[in-house]
């Protein structure tokens, strides 16, 4: 089943729904509406297993209405915390493993299908770029979670964009504490929450990501160094993680490249969806467009321009 | 005024007045369903509400000290933002600040309960001046600085001490328990200038740190305008001002940390060593 949150044209309110391919079925007369719709998300997240079998009828009963008609909004508007996964991907390359980390993202900063990203009006770095990951969509409270039990912790999964200033190269502004990562609107969400039965395994998902029509990162989360239930058993050791929080897997760095203003973002996770956001940058910057091939980038090709002494270490393979 | 949020036996927690004589409560003029929503409305409300509460400082009977528990008066706040401000006259480092959980408060009298990690790692009470954001607040320019202050509170940022790389040093201080707050939120018409601020803590009783807020490398105003640069910040976060090195020593089990600034108070908590396994 996949979830979603939209309102109507011209209201700001949020309204939870299923979504399906002929477009959003409201399920507010089943789910509750909270305080806040991140909360009613979080109910919905809480009560899934009662509420089942009336949601299910409501997707056969109820009308949908198609998606030109509603605007989604970010299935999680206010994510109690954003878990990150530091440089989570092999790259198909021959390497030393590395020991997983993750940051914590600003939550506020979360934006939906449709939205735009607004680049600060703030010079130091140098450079804002996309990374396409999986965010899981995390069910709790859950502390000292083992590998074995990952799937009690996890509801679902989305398409989540991590949008990072740059200090230099590909490096993260703000030296080790990741605060490139936490400017307002950096934090695009969506288009929806497939729930975890759908999707069995979570290494095994095509991610896919273009910039004005540019197919940026392209690549499958088998590739992934740490995996999914790694992942849960490593932020429940130190955080208790809570209904609605999310924590994304990290990225393949093979495609990372600039955002800049008045373009189109899109990203497709097969299986979950698909979302577009526009980008405005107030002081019109601009970079090279294309996938950043600079002298610390993990493209292949650029691997074998720049450091062709690494060329042999590299596997290719084609997704999925 | 100083407002606290406090729990008697058999009943929820409870926004109240800290006056000489106890807590006056108020929570029944909050709305909102958590503590920390209240906390917002209070802080989104508050010119309006401050006659009444001022009044029923006055007025009512308070509930004694010694017959309720002190809780985090900010105990869910949406972020939690601490600068690298220093306070020791070494030459400036750049500004940055890095983001700690929000399950990482816990208030007066708490344990702080130090991660199951390898012995090389050690853990430091970094003590700070806590403000307590009203928001929201979106590059708030240094002359402005006030309008984005509800209050000040005292922090403990239990920072790790080990490997750097890639942050995993901040990463281990976004635990549990690492954050603690409190005793109580001082309102800016008690406190207009927090220039004044002398930090002080006690670790097992011992003096530990001891700084001035007016040695930061970076004001306040500063700290606030570089944050809010890149950041909202809204009513009921946390904004800690950064600590000095001097006088910190490593956590173990047992140990007692106190932070006193005045006219904040003095927020007290314990410190518990993991239980190791023994496979």
């Amino acid at each position: 089943m996949k979830f979603a949150l939209f309102s109507e044209l011209g209201s700001d309110a949020m309204l939870p729904a299923i979504l399906t391919d002929a477009g959003v079925i409201d399920i507010s007369s089943v789910v509750p509406t909270t305080s806040t719709p991140q909360r009613t998300m979080a109910t919905l997240i809480d009560h899934f297993d009662s509420l089942r079998p009336r949601l299910e009828q409501l997707a056969i009963d109820a009308p949908a209405r198609p998606l030109e008609q509603v605007r989604l909004r970010p299935p999680l508007p206010r994510p109690g915390k954003v878990l990150c996964c530091i440089a989570n991907y092999w790259e198909h390359a021959q390497r030393q493993a590395r020991p997983l980390n993750m940051f914590l993202k600003n939550p506020d900063a979360a934006v939906g299908p449709g939205d735009t990203i607004r680049l600060p009006s703030f010079t130091v770095p140098w450079m804002f770029m996309h990374e396409a990951e999986l965010g899981i969509v995390l069910k709790g409270p859950a502390r000292n979670i083992a590998q074995t039990d990952w799937r009690t912790a996890v509801f679902g999964y989305t398409c989540m964009m991590d949008i990072t200033g740059r200090g230099e190269g590909r490096s993260t502004w703000g030296r080790g504490t990741w605060l490139g990562k936490s400017f307002d609107t950096f934090l695009p969400i969506g288009p929806c929450i497939t729930t975890a039965d759908e999707l069995p395994d979570p290494n095994d998902l095509w991610v896919q990501f273009w910039n004005d029509g540019q197919l940026r990162h392209n690549y499958n989360t088998d590739d992934m160094e740490h995996r999914v239930p790694e992942l849960i058993e490593f932020a429940s050791r130190t955080l208790t993680l809570r209904s609605g929080d999310l924590l994304c897997c990290g990225t393949n760095h093979e495609g990372l490249g600039p955002v800049q203003d008045g373009e189109t973002l899109e990203m497709l996770i097969h299986g979950i969806g698909r979302m577009a956001l526009t980008v405005e940058d107030p002081l019109k910057r601009s970079w090279e467009r294309g996938i950043y091939m600079g002298q610390d980038s993990v493209n292949h090709e650029a691997v074998r321009r720049n450091r062709p002494q690494e060329a042999h270490l590299l596997h290719d393979t084609a997704p999925p | 005024m100083k407002l606290v949020l406090f729990e008697t036996a058999g009943a929820a927690a409870q926004y109240g007045v800290l006056t000489s004589q106890g807590v006056a409560p108020f929570d029944d003029l909050l709305d909102g369903d958590t503590p920390q929503a209240r906390l917002q409305h209070l802080i989104d409300a508050f010119d309006s509400l401050r006659p009444r509460l001022a009044d029923l400082a006055a007025t009512t009977t308070p509930v004694p000290l010694g017959g309720v528990r002190l809780l985090p008066p900010v105990p869910w706040p949406g972020k939690i933002l601490i600068t690298t401000a220093s306070y020791t006259g070494d030459p400036s480092q750049p500004l940055l600040a890095t983001l700690k959980s929000p399950e990482s408060v816990i208030g007066p009298d708490d344990t702080i309960r130090l991660p199951d990690v390898d012995s090389s790692w050690q853990f430091l009470p970094q003590a700070m001046v806590g403000l307590v954001i009203r928001g929201p607040a979106k590059n708030v320019s240094g002359n402005k600085w006030h309008t984005a202050v509800f209050g000040y509170t005292c922090v403990v940022d239990v920072m790790a001490r080990g490997d750097q790389q890639f942050g995993r040093d901040f990463w281990l201080a976004k635990s549990d328990t690492l954050g603690p707050l409190g005793p109580c939120i001082v309102t800016t018409d008690e406190l207009a200038d927090p220039t004044s601020l002398r930090v002080r803590s006690r670790h097992n009783g011992s003096p530990a740190q001891d700084f001035l807020i007016a040695q930061a490398s970076h004001s306040i105003p500063d700290q606030l305008q570089f944050t809010t640069t890149v950041m909202t910040l809204h009513s009921g976060d946390i904004l800690a001002c950064g600590t000095s090195q001097v006088g910190l020593r490593p956590l173990t089990d047992g140990d007692n940390v106190e932070v006193e600034i005045e006219p904040i108070g003095r927020l007290s908590v314990k410190v518990a060593a993991p239980v190791r396994s023994t496979a």
